[in-house]
């Protein structure tokens, strides 16, 4: 018979007679049923041994690939109470850009052209793609399901905690809610005002749904951006539980580039703030817009829009290509469409030209042009042309005679708004061959993973940091092949 | 609950399970009648360990663990030693169980290959409660793979070529060919090997070919009935004739045309029948392609009504049938048009009493495309085939396959019902050839027969000498190398 106790921690330890094997686990982790039991006997368990020492020894030693499925051994670790520990231990370790690599490419089994991505805290993913239809991954990446939602393709999609997905369309009007386990519709939303009759069949552009590392408040409420046909557009806010409107923000024409729809929002909760940016391209480049909605009163705090704002005259001309808020740091960050150049504002100290732009780092050839920026777990993430690039901050480095010059240079550069350029390194992600398979559609980063579509490429890339060596082993055997 | 545990030594290695667990392989199984047993007096059995540790664990969990990532089906040692435990059927039942059929989680899963050099022309699964084995008849040859997909057995019958294939077993098939006379069992037996001797024949022609088959389904009737469709060798007469298949006689003529003269379109046999066994009707519907474009017949017939006059009855000449079904889940009748290749729905509750003069279908496609092509005379719907499994309608368009998808709208939102189009796998799209990097078209040759059973889709393509089998069991995550 073989014994095994579930990690090193001194408590109170139960036995098990799992099937004819003998366990020992800790009390304190095994559910009510097991733990209760007062005999001093092994606790007699009709399930499978085999089950439970895999899921022992994926808990004691995380790196090694189990002998199972991870689906069914997460579904076994519930009876006994090691589902959470199991999970953390066959999750990656934190996401570092600096030193990830892509793990695996997750390919939903029909349509797999991803059009919508929706990460969430702990790692599972929602996926749109195809014709309207929805896939579900669990925290382990395993597929759970795949159904037809009623939308023809769907653009923006977020998580809701209790199992549900909120997807809008831009090809047809309302934001609705699917429930991700039944497969069911369970409501929708339409923008509509009862004083303005041409408000009707908006679609919907961009949803915020609570910032994604974040699952303290469960009462925060989903911002979702409506477009009317005749190109009206406002932010709506929706209670989170009865789906209902709240309130309106942001109501514009939408006649020209400065008022049109905004295709990225953040919910600065924090600060009781809306950021809105809408960015569009043509012929002639780059234009668009930020904004920053007070929640409360509806009113803008601050603006800029480029080309023509009130930005430095070197940078004129170079107007973003995309653009993405860092809610824990409180810097917006934005990738310039010509230079490439990334630039860093303080939320805390907007002024007229709060940018900050960084200048060292890896150079492309293609600029900005087509850049997707993503700020996930403190790093910004910019996709060009020619890869993926993320900028980490250094670490506050603790006073050494090596680096004082550097120092001396560091203090120099501090502007006034408090953004440090020289604090920020920047690494590509990627190699050139992950590079050639097409420029990077959608990013969005979820638990330790970054998530990464391209364009007209099937599946979603899986980006982690790994612990495990990956070493290559270098016999005769595999030399000859 | 102590002293429900019993205690087995199987070759010398100690398992230990509940007497409960054990009953779950039946009565007629040598597990079950093991009783409760002390520890110090357990059973012994003289059989491999490591296969009884699967086995048992089947018998707690209700399914196989899969014990790679890629779920390999269970070995051939294995099945046998289910045999001898008598839970085999338990176990191939769990293997592709109906329940987890998820058309839009279907991937292709194996290929079974055939012997000889005639590509398959027809393939069946046994309906639900068996287990989902897959016959494929290839000239005269029907072989059987049992639903492991492990072993395979072949009969020869008397045909030259399967026209038309219906499971109605695990161990019995009936095959028929429109130019060979009469219905032929192909019986496979566990203990003796596959005969074809039996042959049902219409009592009024006995030289009449057969059309088309259907079966009613095993849970819904003691004895279960065949529907086939027979003509008589010179083609002026034809008849549905019913048979029970416990004593192999006929019980009912249905529907029985002549042909007088010229009039060929007054009598067009039918060559597509469909049991609707919880409406008790049967759909019989035949077309005729003359030079004046194609004609359709469909008829819906209740058996116990009348056998000479049709409940419903509709003739087609705008845009006939080119293929049609019936889905009892839906309660809808479903065809592909043979001019516009688009989808049409029926709803059998909206089917009025003078049923001629009202068009029941309405085009769940695109209508307008519909129309255009069907009073421009094209034909792309030639060669669609259309086949309702559960709740979902597919149709097989060359080389792929769509299905269709009922998805209902909240309440609150309408609670409309909507058909919705997707493919099934990638669909037909550019595909990035592995490794060479280059891009080509993946070329998939005409489907020519196909069948779905269990949580399984089975394939027969053109000029291919294996079938194809796609399965929606949760699939892995794709690694790359």
């Amino acid at each position: 018979m073989e014994a095994a106790g579930a990690g090193g921690r001194r408590g109170t330890v139960k036995q098990l007679n799992v099937g004819g094997k003998l366990f020992a686990l800790e009390a304190s982790s095994l559910p009510i049923s097991l733990s209760l039991s007062p005999s001093p006997n092994p606790i007699f368990v009709d399930r499978d041994p085999a089950l439970l020492s895999a899921i022992l020894s994926a808990i004691r030693a995380p790196s090694a690939a189990p002998a199972f499925p991870a689906g069914v051994l997460l579904d076994e670790a519930h009876s006994y109470g090691l589902h959470d520990q199991l999970l953390a231990a066959l999750s990656p370790p934190p996401l570092l850009g600096f030193s990830a690599s892509r793990a695996s490419t997750l390919s939903p089994p029909s349509e797999p052209f991803p059009t919508a991505l929706a990460p969430r805290h702990d790692g599972s993913l929602c996926l749109a793609h195809g014709a309207g239809l929805l896939t579900h991954y669990s925290p382990a990446l395993e597929h759970l399901t795949t159904f037809r939602t009623h939308l023809h393709r769907i653009t923006s999609l977020r998580q809701l905690p209790p199992g549900l997905a909120v997807a809008g369309s831009s090809l047809s009007p309302g934001l609705h809610v699917y429930d991700l386990l039944k497969g069911r519709h369970v409501a929708s939303v339409q923008w509509s005002d009862p004083t303005d009759l041409r408000v009707q069949k908006a679609k919907v552009i961009a949803i915020a749904a609570r910032p994604a590392a974040d699952a303290a408040d469960k009462n925060s409420p989903i911002l979702a951006t409506f477009e009317c046909p005749h190109r009206e557009n406002c932010i709506l806010v929706f209670d989170p539980v009865t789906l209902k409107p709240i309130q309106e923000i942001g109501r514009q024409t939408g006649s020209a580039a400065k008022s049109s729809a905004p295709g990225r929002v953040v919910h600065l909760q924090e600060l009781g703030l809306v950021f809105a940016a809408s960015v569009s391209s043509g012929a002639f480049g780059y234009s668009g817009y930020m904004r920053l909605w007070d929640i409360r009163s509806g009113d803008v705090v601050w603006e800029t829009s480029e080309p023509g704002g009130v930005g430095r005259s070197s940078r004129f001309g170079d107007p973003f290509a995309d653009v993405d808020v860092d809610v824990k740091q409180q810097i917006l960050y934005k990738v310039c469409s010509k230079s490439g150049d990334i630039g860093a504002a303080d939320l805390r100290c907007l002024g007229k030209d709060p940018w900050v732009y960084m200048s060292s780092g890896p150079r492309g050839s293609g600029g900005g042009h087509g850049s997707v920026l993503h700020c996930y777990k403190s790093q910004v993430f910019v996709s060009r042309k020619d890869g993926l690039e993320v900028w980490s901050r250094l670490e506050e480095q603790s006073n050494g005679t090596a680096n004082l010059a550097e120092q001396t240079r560091a203090k120099e550069n501090i502007n006034s708004e408090g953004i440090n350029e020289n604090c920020f390194r920047s690494c590509y992600v990627d190699t050139e061959e992950d590079a050639d398979r097409g420029m990077i559609h959608i990013m969005e980063g979820g638990g330790d993973r970054l998530f990464v579509t391209r364009e007209e490429m099937q599946g979603v890339e899986v980006w982690e940091t790994s612990q495990l060596a990956g070493a290559i082993s270098l016999s005769l055997s595999s030399l000859l092949v | 609950m102590a002293s429900s545990v019993v205690t087995l030594i199987v070759g010398g290695e100690v398992f230990q399970t509940t007497a409960a667990t054990l009953s779950r392989a039946g009565a007629s199984s040598p597990l079950a009648s093991l009783a409760p047993t002390p520890a110090s007096a357990p059973h012994f059995l003289d059989r491999d360990p490591r296969l009884f540790a699967t086995l048992l664990s089947f018998l707690r969990r209700g399914r196989l663990a899969p014990t790679s990532p890629d779920s390999d089906p269970p070995s051939p040692a294995l099945l046998a030693e289910a045999r001898h435990f008598g839970v085999e059927g338990a176990l191939l039942a769990s293997l592709s169980p109906a329940s987890a059929f998820s058309p839009l989680a279907l991937r292709p899963s194996a290929l079974l290959p055939l012997a000889g050099r005639v590509p398959p022309s027809a393939v069946a699964v046994p309906p639900s409660p068996h287990p989902a084995s897959v016959f494929a008849a290839h000239g005269g040859v029907v072989t059987r793979f049992d639903a492991a997909l492990a072993s395979r057995g072949s009969v020869l019958t008397p045909l030259p070529a399967v026209d038309s294939l219906v499971a109605v077993s695990p161990t019995l098939a009936l095959a028929g060919a429109r130019d060979f006379a009469g219905v032929h069992l192909c019986r496979y037996p566990d203990d003796a090997p596959a005969t074809a001797r039996e042959v049902l024949s219409w009592p009024g022609s006995p030289s009449a070919t057969v059309l088309s088959m259907a079966a009613t389904s095993a849970t819904e009737v003691s004895s279960p009935w065949l529907f086939t469709s027979f003509e008589s060798a010179r083609r002026n007469s034809s008849a549905v004739v019913t048979f029970d298949m416990n004593s192999l006689s006929p019980v009912a003529e249905i529907g029985r045309k002549e042909v007088y003269g010229a009039d060929v379109e007054a009598a067009i046999p039918a060559s597509r029948l469909s049991w609707l066994g919880r409406h008790n009707l049967l759909l019989a519907a035949g077309s005729h392609s003359g030079p004046a474009g194609v004609v359709g017949d469909i008829c819906l017939w209740d058996v116990r009504a009348s056998a000479t006059v049709p409940v419903w009855e509709l003739r087609e000449k705008e845009d006939c049938f080119a293929d049609i079904a019936a889905s009892e889940a839906l309660s809808s009748l479903f065809k592909v048009g043979a001019a516009s290749g688009e989808v049409f729905m029926a709803d059998l509750r909206m089917l009025g009493g003078g049923g001629i003069s009202i068009e029941p279908w309405v085009c769940i496609g695109d209508g307008q495309r519909a129309a255009a092509a069907a009073s421009a005379g094209r034909k792309e719907g030639n060669g669609c085939r259309i086949e309702c499994y559960l709740n979902w309608v597919f149709v097989a368009r060359g080389g792929e396959v769509e299905v269709w998808t009922q998805v209902e709208l909240a309440q609150e939102a309408g609670g409309k019902k909507l058909m919705r189009r997707n493919w099934v796998g990638n669909g037909p799209s550019f595909v990035i050839a592995g490794g060479s990097g280059h891009e080509s078209v993946k070329e998939k040759t005409k489907i020519v027969s196909w069948a779905f059973g269990g949580s399984r889709m089975a394939l027969a393509r053109d000029d291919k000498r294996s079938i194809e089998v796609w399965d929606s069991a949760p699939a892995a995550i794709s690694f790359n190398p």
